[in-house]
């Protein structure tokens, strides 16, 4: 016993020795500012010197890349990794904050230079930024803006914070409702997303957005967070079966099948046009769904916001930020009424095949490539963004 | 005495059997101990000479003990549940019901009170789960399913109902140090109640041959709900660690909990019939190869929906060498 015992103990001592060897990986942290200071002076040595400067690697955590929007954003970044000639790599399929900080750390360990990551929850924002700022690697969020204040406030004043980019959500809310409410449908079932997540300022927008057409909100739902599709056909039965005077659907989330599932279920159920449903994001069978008088509008193609969000986060970790501090971009969604919009939708944004901003473009908005790039080119370009823009810019 | 009645697992000769078959049997058996030791050693070499450095820096080292301790010590107590030939696969959702527990009632009144309440309301999973194997005559590996299925519902469910952050002032734990302190004071515990106590002696008497313990007046069932007792005992402090490393609880906490501490002891070389030759080093060296596995890939750079399939295939080639076919354990 005794020598197992001291076995085990050497074997302790040593991994804590082992360990002690890092233990100022933490303090580090305290230099940030200084990191700050270098960002200035290398923002003059880097500028317009694209042959001497190093390739640059960043890494991507994804939820995933099976749906529509993953798809794109895969695509799309990809591509933009490609024309900034950066190396891109991924981590997918992370459902929980300690698996995205777990991504994190492997993609740091793995030579990223700098993260752009999707988080999952506040929580996730709140660990990857802390381990960020310990690490002295820069960090862009994509598609979400946090809820809770404590963790914005901490992630605002994190030097390594470049910013994010999320889309214009009630805004775009209350445009749905005035879809649905100009066809005289006024009884609604809505579907949430969890009141944690950082979408669910579209739960609250639903509701006042009803309140101003005066509508009435039957009953609700809130999205699964398992990412399962089976439970929506559950609420949809019960809204059917309880609610037969229900004519319309306001849905917070269609993402992961949910919206596919949202229609077959439907489809069963009632006639075709008994129930309609506005929805954001976009999936598969929406022109059937618009074809066969299912749809009244969707709101989508913020996927391509990945695209500005991958820039900030190029020229930060290229010592050359198109801003001091940190950067919020709004992004315009794309409202969907009718079939021919589905199609021109489909073909030129649902479309990983079709680079919305093309080369050029994305190298035009990085000072490496264009030293008298700015901040405000990259938002008049995001604020260009419509359907009509896209068809334009396609042709040219 | 019982606690002398080891069972020993030497090959059985004929009686013509002679010096040289007996010391190649050994040696194979030995080579079988050695594979999992073999296979960590091959992910260190292998990963620092491929891996520019990286993977021998200290930090990623770190994050490899960070990411993985959770694991470590989850499967500690889960060792006892294995070592009488049972399956726990209540650890994920016990995990996420004592997250839940203690986040929730922390908040409510002190978080002083999240670290006992995620123990004791893990100790009460492993109790459940062992009521329902021992007294209700259901397998354990049902009776853990169904702790499974509560726990990832009430986890969803509160996750639907409360924002559950942890307070700022407990980031301070989310170092290495904390990681580390929890793994020896669970791993030591636990190692000493396995080696030197009738807890772990017991139980992997039970699990060799469970006629021949009660035969010997072992106590089965007390000794068994014992086991089940320490694993939710460590699966409560493995819920602490997890709200404190995740930075709260989330829908998914404790997802694939009882999955990698299952794929951790395996690795190890962890028998899955349980018995006198359960080891917990296992644990550590199975949580230690499959989160290298999983930390050297990516600094390789693999594609991460091929991550999961080389996972399965070393997985898959590690139980093939080491599964000990007579009794269809896993040697160690």
């Amino acid at each position: 016993m005794k020598k197992k015992l001291a076995a085990i103990v050497t074997a302790i001592a040593v991994t804590v020795v082992s360990l002690a060897g890092c233990g100022n990986s933490t303090e580090s942290s305290g230099s940030a500012p200084a990191a700050e200071t270098e960002k200035a002076e290398g923002e003059t040595a880097n500028s317009g010197n694209a042959e001497e400067a190093v390739r640059h690697k960043i890494g991507v955590i994804l939820y995933g890349k099976d749906d529509s929007m993953g798809a794109a954003d895969y695509a799309y970044l990809n591509y933009a990794a490609e024309a900034l000639e950066v190396d891109i790599q991924w981590a997918l399929n992370d459902y929980d904050a300690e698996s995205q900080l777990a991504s994190a750390e492997n993609l740091v360990s793995a030579g990223c230079e700098g993260l752009l990551f999707l988080p999952i929850n506040d929580n996730a924002v709140s660990l990857i930024g802390d381990y960020c700022q310990q690490n002295e690697i820069y960090f862009q969020m994509m598609n979400r803006d946090i809820s809770d204040n404590t963790i914005k406030e901490a992630t605002q004043a994190n030097p390594y914070y470049v910013g994010t980019s999320f889309e214009a959500n009630e805004a775009a809310t209350n445009e749905l409702t005035n879809f649905m409410a100009e066809e005289g449908r006024l009884k609604y079932g809505v579907g949430k997303v969890p009141p944690g997540s950082s979408l669910s300022v579209r739960n609250t927008a639903f509701e006042e957005s009803v309140k101003a057409v005066n509508g009435t909100i039957l009953a609700d739902y809130t999205a699964p967070s398992d990412g399962s599709t089976q439970a929506y056909v559950t609420y949809i039965e019960n809204f059917v079966n309880s609610y037969p005077e229900m004519d319309g659907l306001l849905l917070s989330s269609t993402t992961g099948g949910g919206g596919e599932t949202i229609m077959n279920t439907l489809q069963s159920l009632v006639e075709p046009g008994a129930i309609k449903i506005v929805a954001f994001d976009t999936f598969e069978g929406m022109e059937e769904g618009f074809e066969d008088g299912w749809l009244t509008a969707l709101a989508g193609g913020i996927a391509v916001q990945c695209v500005p969000d991958f820039i900030m986060l190029y020229n930060a970790v290229d010592k050359t930020p198109l801003a001091e501090g940190y950067t919020v971009l709004y992004q315009n969604f794309i409202f969907i009424t009718n079939l021919e919009e589905c199609s021109t939708f489909a073909q030129y944004i649902d479309n990983p095949e079709h680079m919305i901003y093309d080369a050029e473009t994305i190298r035009s908005l990085a000072k490496r490539y264009n030293p008298d790039a700015t901040l405000d080119d990259l938002v008049n370009l995001m604020e260009s963004y419509s359907l009509g823009w896209v068809v334009d810019n396609a042709g040219q | 005495m019982v606690i002398e009645m080891k069972m020993k697992e030497a090959p059985v000769l004929g009686a013509k059997g002679s010096k040289k078959e007996s010391n190649v049997l050994k040696n194979a058996e030995w080579a079988k101990k050695a594979v999992p030791f073999l296979g960590l050693l091959v992910l260190v070499l292998l990963f620092s000479t491929t891996t520019d450095g990286r993977f021998l820096k200290v930090a990623n080292l770190q994050n490899i003990f960070s990411q993985a301790a959770i694991v470590m010590v989850a499967g500690t107590g889960c060792s006892f549940v294995m070592s009488h030939n049972n399956l726990d696969f209540s650890l994920g959702g016990a995990c996420a019901m004592s997250a839940v527990a203690g986040i929730v009632i922390g908040a409510k009144f002190s978080y002083a009170w999240m670290l006992p309440v995620c123990l004791a309301v893990g100790m009460m999973c492993g109790l459940v789960t062992a009521g329902l194997h021992i007294k209700a005559r259901i397998p354990a590996f049902m009776a853990g399913m169904c702790i499974m299925f509560a726990g990832r519902g009430l986890a969803q469910g509160a996750y639907l109902q409360f924002v559950m952050t942890l307070p700022q002032d407990y980031k301070v734990l989310q170092n290495i140090w904390f990681y580390f302190a929890v793994v020896t004071i669970i791993f030591l515990t636990a190692y000493i109640l396995f080696e030197y106590t009738k807890i772990g002696k017991y139980n992997k008497l039970i699990g060799s041959n469970m006629q021949v313990a009660k035969l010997s007046g072992v106590p089965v069932n007390k000794y068994k709900a014992m086991a089940f007792a320490v694993s939710g005992f460590t699966v409560g402090a493995a819920a602490f660690m997890s709200i404190i490393r995740g930075g709260g609880v989330g829908a998914q906490t404790g997802t694939n909990l009882e999955t990698n501490v299952l794929l951790a002891l395996t690795l190890g070389g962890f028998p899955l019939t349980g018995g006198s030759q359960a080891k917990m080093r296992s644990v550590i060296v199975g949580a230690l190869v499959l989160f290298m596995l999983n930390n050297g890939l990516q600094l390789w750079g693999v594609d991460p929906t091929i991550i999961n399939v080389i996972k399965g295939i070393v997985f898959l080639v590690v139980v093939y060498i080491t599964i000990d076919r007579g009794s269809g354990g896993v040697m160690i």
